[in-house]
């Protein structure tokens, strides 16, 4: 995500500023990227699968297929659907390929995700923002599920910078919500 | 001269502390860089096999930087290669390393990642993007292949995001600053990881001021130049008239054979089914390191 990611992440919404020095960039804020993304849902993955893209333009890229059910939808999917998202990395045998920044997914994990439209290296949906669009759903067996918290990769400044208090499930879900909704 | 004077201005910009113990690199400290991992949950540390390592920069460019007509020469110059090419060398400047960049000139490759069907037509590439494939709020990315058992990388490629972002190589206006980015992408190039990646147990101080710190915000140079923190990793796995280091060495225990299977014109990995070409990994292994060793 490999920076990476590697990735170098510009963060706009730090200061405003930084948004007037270059017009062409979008702004990564909460809101924005629940009006950018097609799907917000709480998801768990099942399995994953590696593939090296063997023919055109991305030739040589082996990307990692999650296949994950929908536990829960914002928009764009229902409960009990079965996605893919599809990341950049993996690994073909023992031939490992790294994209430096990119968070991995793990199976059995729970995440809370914005996903873009499907296609991505000719495989599943795409996480939004990058790793902004993802984060980990902490296992916290004594809470209600939509009140365990959510950590996101740049939890540092996003979302926090919009909002200092820790972001759970349930927010996640009602914000995503209402931000599509005013779109 | 000039280098190493820059360098050492950007060692004093970290506080000192993230060159020294707890952050040391004796045995059993913690580093004070973040070496990449070959494997999902570990694994040995990524790292060239050999101390070199050649270049080329797709030929594209980009437009964001106007080049340099020099009249009376009669020739035009590509500033951006030129950037490029600095990015490079700020890392190999230092004289605790003496890990050598081979600039192999312009490359008409878009190739990234490594195509195991076409071993030769492979190179290490950076390339200007103007149409991103990837999420708009990304600069830069690198992807680098690598034995997944050993940590040794056999390839590795930049992108840069000419579609999104405003690449400048001035001082002043300063927008989305080349060198700044390119600096950044040199050290995963080399194996590195981000200072401040989740789990990193550098201090704050020291991850989020080093080149490898994962994030940028318009008009930054800081990453430039090597903090301190960078300067260890790179002292620490590429030393000067010694063998390279590993962060984490290879396990001796060779892993169970990979099980691969074909979709169409995917090639798939991971599923519990045998298939004949659980062998081309590691075929395709042997001849990259053939290749490899016979260009050495």
């Amino acid at each position: 995500m490999r920076l990476a990611l590697v990735a170098v992440v510009v963060f706009l919404s730090s200061t405003a500023s930084a948004v007037a020095l270059d017009t062409k960039s979008p702004l990564a804020t909460f809101e924005a990227i629940s009006q950018r993304a097609k799907v917000a849902a709480h998801v768990r993955v099942l399995y994953q699968t590696h593939r090296l893209v063997a023919e055109g333009k991305e030739a040589g890229r082996i990307v990692t297929d999650s296949h994950c059910e929908v536990l829960e939808a914002a928009f764009g999917a229902s409960q009990g659907d079965t996605l893919v998202i599809t990341t950049l990395g993996g690994y073909y045998g023992n031939i490992g390929q790294k994209v430096f920044g990119l968070e991995r997914l793990v199976p059995n994990e729970e995440l809370a995700v914005f996903l873009d439209a499907p296609g991505y290296m000719d495989g599943g949906l795409r996480v939004t923002g990058m790793n902004l669009g993802l984060y980990r759903v902490v296992d916290a067996p004594s809470l209600e599920t939509r009140e365990r918290p959510i950590i996101g990769h740049g939890s540092s400044v996003f979302p926090a910078r919009d909002d200092p208090t820790p972001l759970t499930l349930g927010d996640f879900l009602a914000r995503a919500k209402l931000a599509r909704s005013g779109r | 001269m000039i280098a190493f004077l820059a360098l050492a201005a950007a060692a004093a910009m970290q506080p000192e502390f993230c060159g020294q113990t707890p952050y040391g690199t004796g045995a059993g400290q913690t580093k004070p860089f973040i070496c990449s991992r070959a494997q999902e949950d570990g694994g040995p540390s990524l790292n060239w096999p050999s101390k070199k390592a050649t270049f080329k920069i797709n030929t594209k460019g980009t437009e964001d930087i106007p080049s340099e007509s020099d009249l009376d020469a009669g020739v035009s110059a590509n500033l951006e290669f030129t950037t490029v090419r600095q990015g490079f060398s700020t890392w190999t400047a230092l004289s605790c390393t003496d890990f050598q960049f081979t600039d192999g000139g312009l490359t008409a490759s878009e190739r990234v990642g490594f195509d195991f069907r076409r071993l030769d037509e492979n190179e290490n590439i950076v390339i200007f993007q103007n149409s991103w494939a990837h999420d708009p709020l990304v600069i830069g990315l690198t992807t680098a292949t690598f034995n997944s058992q050993t940590g040794e990388i056999f390839d590795a490629d930049i992108e840069l995001n000419d579609e999104q972002y405003d690449f400048t190589n001035k001082n002043t206006n300063v927008q989305t600053d080349l060198l700044n980015t390119v600096v950044h992408e040199v050290g995963h190039f080399l194996g590195f990881d981000h200072t401040d990646k989740p789990g990193s147990t550098l201090p704050v101080a020291c991850a989020s001021t080093a080149t490898m710190s994962k994030t940028s915000t318009l008009g930054e140079t800081q990453k430039r130049e090597l903090a301190t923190t960078d300067q260890l990793g790179m002292c620490f796995v590429y030393p000067t008239g010694k063998p390279i280091q590993h962060c984490n060495p290879p396990s001796t225990t060779p892993a169970p054979p990979p099980i691969i299977r074909q979709i169409g014109s995917s090639l798939e990995d991971g599923c519990a089914q045998t298939s004949p070409a659980t062998v081309w990994p590691l075929a395709l292994l042997a001849v990259v390191h053939m290749l490899r060793r016979r260009r050495l």
